[in-house]
């Protein structure tokens, strides 16, 4: 049948909320597929351009074509959606850097257009003065007590003080201070 | 009037504050589907007045008996950023959806979609469509037949327009026809209707979303 | 990042700046802030200042809240019994009411009398403007014709965390329903040119007075 492959990747994707490896083989094959069907669809066009509006070539040229775009749709539907998770990735842990786990799963492409979204969204945030991708929940206190659970030494925080921060100890910071830190889980927020 | 127990209706004797609009700024945006012009003004005036308190504080650290006010201006001071992120938040979030309709919209629109975005904005979703275009390219558009390489027009995302919103008058407005349906919209109900016929009145600042 | 409606902490975000009367137990300069100006702060003289901000004085000690006069045992008995009398329509109560209720419950226990029956009354009161609003929208898709569109809905005193409740099945329900009555229509579901036809006006929860 054609398009199973196209139609596999999107259910892949489908069944996990989470990035799984970029399947390059499934998308090289939609691809090959793809070009197999226009040369296939050429060659009906022009071996039997008198016979083209007769109902045999006619729905066999529709099928060839719409199997093309329906490939293509499949694999920027795919494409697209990994897309989102990688954003997704980006707004939600503030990072600008992809941990080996997960880049592992990224294709090449997938990882230069991570770095590259970084770029323009750190462009953004610090040309409007905020960074956009912290602070999921409302203010409530100014102050928060954490406990340091990964190792950070001295660290000057965005109001200008210094803290030594070493591995469990306990501090009372400013809450807009430290937000990055809770975020990447060097510092938890003690409730 | 009538008097004001609960409180609901005090926006009746007071002009809006810079809090109320920001605060409305930012609802709508979230709940318009699509894209809505940047409120600029507000969100001048509100950084403005951000960074006069912020260096009140600063000028506070020093002396011990201010220090108590200049803590309950930065807590002031959390909550309108939290709100203005919600709000810039919610339009980047659009704009990567949008982004090929939105510039669309600017390029064929008139003086009103020229402000639909900051300057900012701008800079990002032009850069933003030619990181995605190049993406789609590289990875699959030059593999495939020319015939096929140019993105279906069907494949731009737009907003859903014809989403169901609740939405609430800012004042009361009298009869409008909502589809076949004549609505009396009073600044004391709540109605839940399609976004598409009261989209002019949201855009015109004559409707809240909520 | 797709999230429909505004969480509950953010709704309770927004109702932290409803004002609230305080009595001070310290001096202090007017404050200015973006929705106004509060003070200033003499002991013992209540003032009106928003709830954010009463809530962490009340934290370090500066201060006791006067509950709203809407949140008293008396008040809140006539305004369940009546919301138990009427069936179509709510009773009229603050716009965030919930919010600052728990707010005030989990905050200021200590200067609300009678907190535990103010509590359940609350709860009651919830639940059935909960009730009322399932039977009222289900009522309102039932009183429509096969073929016909949803019409509009209008309501009177709904509060923001109970429209934000019903947000979801709502929008998601009336957006299907809408879609799948203009499948056949061959346009896209983005047309802008569709307009429903076949509607009446009908409105809920408005009292007529």
């Amino acid at each position: 049948m054609f398009t199973k492959k196209a139609i596999d990747l999107i259910i892949e994707l489908r069944s996990t909320d989470s990035i799984p490896h970029y399947n390059d083989g499934s998308i090289k094959a939609t691809i090959d597929e793809i070009i197999a069907l226009y040369e296939d669809l050429i060659k009906t066009i022009t071996e039997h351009k008198e016979q083209k509006k007769e109902p045999y070539y006619l729905t066999h040229a529709i099928t060839f074509h719409n199997s093309i775009n329906r490939d293509k749709r499949c694999i920027l539907a795919y494409l697209n959606e990994r897309l989102n998770r990688i954003k997704e990735f980006r707004w939600s842990s503030g990072q600008s850097l992809l941990p080996d786990l997960l880049k592992e799963k990224l294709s090449q492409n997938e990882i230069q257009f991570f770095s590259d979204y970084d770029k323009i969204l750190t462009e953004y945030n610090s040309k409007v003065g905020l960074d956009l991708t912290v602070d999921p929940q409302p203010p409530k206190e100014l102050y928060i007590e954490v406990r340091v659970i990964k190792e950070l030494g001295e660290v000057v925080l965005n109001s200008g003080c210094t803290v030594n921060l070493n591995l469990n100890t306990t501090h009372f910071l400013k809450r807009s201070d430290i937000t990055t830190l809770v975020k990447n889980g060097s510092l938890e927020h003690i409730l | 009037m009538m008097n004001d127990e609960y409180g609901n209706s005090n926006n009746n004797y007071k002009e809006l504050t810079l809090l109320d609009k920001l605060k409305r700024a930012w609802i709508n945006e979230k709940y318009a589907p699509n894209l809505l012009i940047y409120e600029e003004d507000i969100i001048r005036d509100v950084m403005e007045k951000i960074e006069e308190k912020e260096s009140l504080c600063a000028s506070a650290i020093s002396n011990i008996n201010l220090q108590f006010t200049a803590n309950i201006y930065e807590m002031e001071i959390e909550r309108l950023k939290y709100i203005i992120k919600c709000y810039l938040v919610e339009r980047i979030k659009k704009i990567d959806k949008y982004y090929t309709s939105i510039l669309l919209q600017i390029e064929n629109g008139d003086e009103y979609d020229d402000k639909l975005l900051s300057e900012f904005e701008i800079n990002y979703c032009q850069k933003y469509k030619a990181l995605m275009d190049g993406y789609f390219k590289n990875t699959l558009l030059n593999s495939i037949p020319k015939d096929f390489q140019k993105m279906d027009s069907n494949a731009i995302n737009k907003p859903f327009l014809n989403t169901f919103v609740f939405c609430k008058p800012r004042e009361d407005l009298g009869d409008f026809l909502v589809d076949d349906e004549t609505i009396d919209f009073k600044k004391s109900s709540i109605y839940f209707l399609r976004y598409l016929p009261i989209k002019s009145l949201v855009e015109g600042g004559k409707m809240d979303l909520i | 990042m797709e999230d429909i409606a505004l969480s509950p902490s953010q709704i309770e975000f927004i109702a932290e700046d409803t004002t609230i009367t305080v009595i001070p137990n310290f001096k202090m300069e007017s404050l200015i802030f973006l929705s106004g100006e509060y003070g200033p702060f003499v002991p013992s003289f209540p003032i009106d200042i928003p709830l954010w901000l009463a809530i962490s004085l009340k934290k370090k000690k500066k201060c006791t809240i006067t509950p709203p006069d809407w949140m008293t045992y008396n008040k809140l008995q006539s305004r369940y019994q009546e919301e138990n009398k009427i069936n179509d329509g709510f009773v009229e109560l603050p716009e965030n009411f919930i919010e600052i209720s728990i707010l005030l419950l989990t905050n200021c226990p200590d200067d609300i009398k009678d907190i535990n029956n103010i509590q359940r009354l609350i709860e009651n009161i919830l639940y059935r403007r909960e009730s009322k609003l399932k039977q009222s929208f289900s009522n309102h898709l039932k009183s429509l014709a096969d073929d016909e569109s949803l019409t509009t809905m209008e309501f009177k005193n709904f509060s923001m965390m109970e429209i934000n409740k019903v947000r979801p099945p709502f929008v998601s329900g009336a957006n299907k329903l809408y879609k799948i009555q203009n499948s056949d229509s061959g346009n896209n579901n983005n047309s802008q040119s569709q307009s429903a036809s076949n509607t009446s006006s009908r409105s809920l929860f408005s009292k007529k007075q």
